[in-house]
C-alpha cells in the first residue's frame, strides 16, 4: 500500500512547477519534503490532496485514482498556510466536523492535544493568532488520523517550545499508531531527527528519494587544526568550510577515507549542509 | 460518507440562518400585533393590513434564498476541500442543500396562515398548493442563481468578469432587440419551448405551468454552468 505518483507535471502557464515526478511514498514512514523556495513541494502536496490537478500523469491512493475521489482523499489529508477553514467555525467545532468526514478521527484526542498547546477550544478561528491557527490545524491533522498526513510547514509562526511539542507529538503518534507523515519544511535541523527517508525537489524535479542515513553516508565532517585539514581536504570535494577560533570544520561530499585522519575529529555530515549543496550543484 | 457529511454541514448552516431569519420575521409580526392592540383599539378583524403585509414575506424569503446561493460557494468549497471532498461531492450536496426551501417555504406558509387566521383574511391565495409549489421553485431559483453568481465571482478573474459580464449584457440588448423587432411574443413562451425541447415528452405528462417551466430552466442552466466551473474550482489564499 503506497501512494504513487506517476510522471505528474504541473503548469502554472509558463511555468513549469512539476516535471514528469515518478515517486512512490510508502505507509508507516516518516518523509521529510526538502526543497528551495519554488522548488514545486506546496504544489505536490496540493495534487495528492485534490487541491489542484496536475497537467498530466497520475496519482494513485493504495491503488485508487486520486482525483475527485472521496474514496481515496478519506485516507490523506493535507495540512498547509492555506485559509480553509471557516473564520466563526470554533476549535471543538472543526475537532468535531474532521471526525465526521474522516472516519478514524477521534476528535477527543484532538481535544487533549489542544490542552497540552493551551489553545482554548472555544475560540473561533478566525480570532486565533498565526501561530494558533497553525497549531489548530495541526492538531486536526493528527486527529484525523489519515494513513498518509501530509503537514507543509507545520511549525509556520510557532515559537520555540510550541515547535518542540509539534515534534514530540509527531513521533508519539507514529510510535502509538504508526502512519505515514509527510513533512515539508525549510527548518531542516529542527526536523532531521524524526526523519526517514527525504524527499529533494529541485525546479519541479525529485533530486534526491532515499533514508536519511543512506543521505548521509554520501559525506561526512572533519574538523580538527587549520593545518592539518587544509592539508586533508586538498583533493576531496569540500561543500564547505567553517572555522571557530583554531578549530576548522570541513563538510566533505565524498564517501569516508579511512586511514589518513590522524588528528581529525570525523562526524556525520548535517542534512542542512547536505540539502543546501546538493541544490546549489544542481542548480547552476 | 463525504456527501452525506457536506449535505448535513450544509444543512446545519441554513438551518440556523433560517431559525434567526424566521425569529425576526415572527418578532416583527408579534410587535405588529401588540402595537395594534395598543395603540389602535381595534378589532382583531382590522388587522387586514398584517394580512397583505404577510404575503410580502414570501418575497424576502426568496430573498433570503438568493442569500443562501451566494453564502454557499466559497466557504464550503474552501472547507470541503480541506476535508478531502470531491467537487463532485461539493455539488451534490447543495443540490441536496436546494430541499431547505422546502422547510422554509412551509414554515412561511404557517406563518403566513396563523396571520390570516388571527385576522380573519378572506384572501388565501398564498396558501395553495400551487402557490406553494410555485414559492418553492422561485426561492430555489433564487437560490441557484445565487450560487451561480458566487461560483462565477469567486473563479473567474476579474478581468474574464468584466468581459464576461459585459458580453452578457451585450446579448441581452441583442435579445431585447430581437424580442421587441422579430418575436413580438411573451418570454415564458420562449422558455416554455426550451423546456419543452429540454424535458420533452415529460411536459406531456406533467403540466407545471409557464412560470415553473421557465424557473426549471434557469436551474437547471444555473446548476449545470456553477458544476462547470466548480469542477476547475481551487483554493485560493
Amino acid at each position: 500500500m503506497s501512494i504513487e505518483i506517476k510522471r505528474v507535471s504541473k503548469s502554472f502557464g509558463k511555468t513549469k512547477a512539476l516535471n514528469d515526478v515518478l515517486l512512490e511514498i510508502k505507509e508507516n514512514k516518516i518523509y521529510g519534503l526538502l526543497g528551495r523556495n519554488g522548488a514545486g513541494k506546496s504544489t505536490l502536496l496540493k495534487i495528492i490532496n485534490n487541491r489542484i490537478y496536475a497537467t498530466d500523469g497520475y496519482v494513485y491512493i493504495d491503488g485508487l485514482d486520486s482525483v475527485e475521489n472521496d474514496k481515496a482523499q478519506k485516507d490523506v489529508f493535507l495540512m498547509n498556510d492555506e485559509n480553509t477553514y471557516p473564520s466563526n467555525m470554533t476549535v471543538s467545532e472543526m475537532l468535531k466536523w474532521t471526525e465526521s468526514f474522516y472516519p478514524d478521527a477521534d476528535a477527543d484526542k484532538g481535544l487533549k492535544l489542544a490542552e497540552k498547546f493551551s489553545l482554548d477550544t472555544k475560540k473561533r478561528f478566525g480570532s486565533l493568532s498565526t501561530g494558533y491557527r497553525s497549531i489548530a490545524k495541526f492538531i486536526a491533522a493528527i486527529a484525523s488520523n489519515a494513513k498518509y498526513t501530509f503537514l507543509d510547514e507545520p511549525v509556520l509562526g510557532l515559537d520555540a517550545g510550541h515547535r518542540e511539542l509539534v515534534y514530540k507529538i509527531i513521533l508519539e503518534e507514529y510510535s502509538d499508531a504508526p502512519r505515514t507523515f509527510v513533512i515539508a519544511t525549510h527548518i531542516i535541523e529542527e526536523v532531521s531527527a524524526l526523519l526517514e527517508n527525504v524527499i529533494i525537489v529541485e525546479k519541479g524535479k525529485i533530486l534526491e528519494n532515499d533514508s536519511v542515513d543512506n543521505l548521509l553516508s554520501k559525506g561526512y565532517c572533519v574538523s580538527g587544526d587549520e593545518y592539518t585539514v587544509n592539508e586533508f581536504i586538498k583533493d576531496k570535494n569540500v561543500i564547505s568550510t567553517e572555522k571557530v577560533g583554531s578549530v576548522k570544520v570541513a563538510y566533505i561530499l565524498e564517501n569516508k577515507v579511512t586511514g589518513s585522519m590522524q588528528n581529525l575529529d570525523v562526524s556525520a555530515l548535517s542534512l542542512q549542509k547536505l540539502f543546501v549543496k546538493l541544490t546549489e550543484e544542481r542548480g547552476e | 460518507m463525504k456527501l452525506t457529511n457536506a449535505i448535513k454541514f450544509r444543512y446545519q448552516k441554513l438551518l440556523k440562518a433560517s431559525g434567526v431569519y424566521f425569529a425576526l420575521v415572527f418578532t416583527i409580526f408579534l410587535v405588529g400585533i401588540i402595537a395594534s392592540f395598543v395603540y389602535k383599539k381595534e378589532t382583531v378583524s382590522n388587522f387586514n393590513y398584517l394580512s397583505d403585509f404577510s404575503d410580502y414575506t414570501f418575497y424576502t424569503t426568496a430573498i433570503l434564498a438568493f442569500f443562501f446561493g451566494i453564502c454557499s460557494y466559497k466557504t464550503e468549497l474552501k472547507y470541503f476541500l480541506q476535508n478531502g471532498v470531491s467537487r463532485r461531492s461539493i455539488h451534490l450536496s447543495f443540490i441536496a442543500s436546494l430541499f431547505v426551501n422546502v422547510i422554509t417555504v412551509l414554515v412561511n406558509v404557517a406563518l403566513v396562515a396563523i396571520v390570516k387566521a388571527i385576522a380573519k383574511a378572506s384572501d388565501k391565495t398564498s396558501l395553495k398548493p400551487s402557490s406553494f409549489l410555485t414559492i418553492m421553485l422561485v426561492c430555489c431559483t433564487f437560490m441557484c442563481i445565487g450560487y451561480f453568481v458566487s461560483a462565477f465571482m469567486y473563479s473567474v478573474k476579474p478581468l474574464n468578469q468584466i468581459i464576461t459580464v459585459g458580453v452578457i449584457i451585450l446579448l441581452f440588448m441583442l435579445f431585447v432587440l430581437i424580442w421587441h423587432v422579430k418575436l413580438q411574443g411573451s418570454l415564458i413562451v420562449l422558455l416554455l419551448a426550451l423546456y419543452s425541447f429540454l424535458f420533452g415528452s415529460l411536459t406531456g405528462f406533467i403540466y407545471l405551468g409557464h412560470l415553473a417551466a421557465a424557473l426549471t430552466c434557469i436551474i437547471v442552466l444555473t446548476l449545470s454552468l456553477s458544476h462547470i466551473i466548480t469542477l476547475k474550482a481551487a483554493v485560493k489564499k
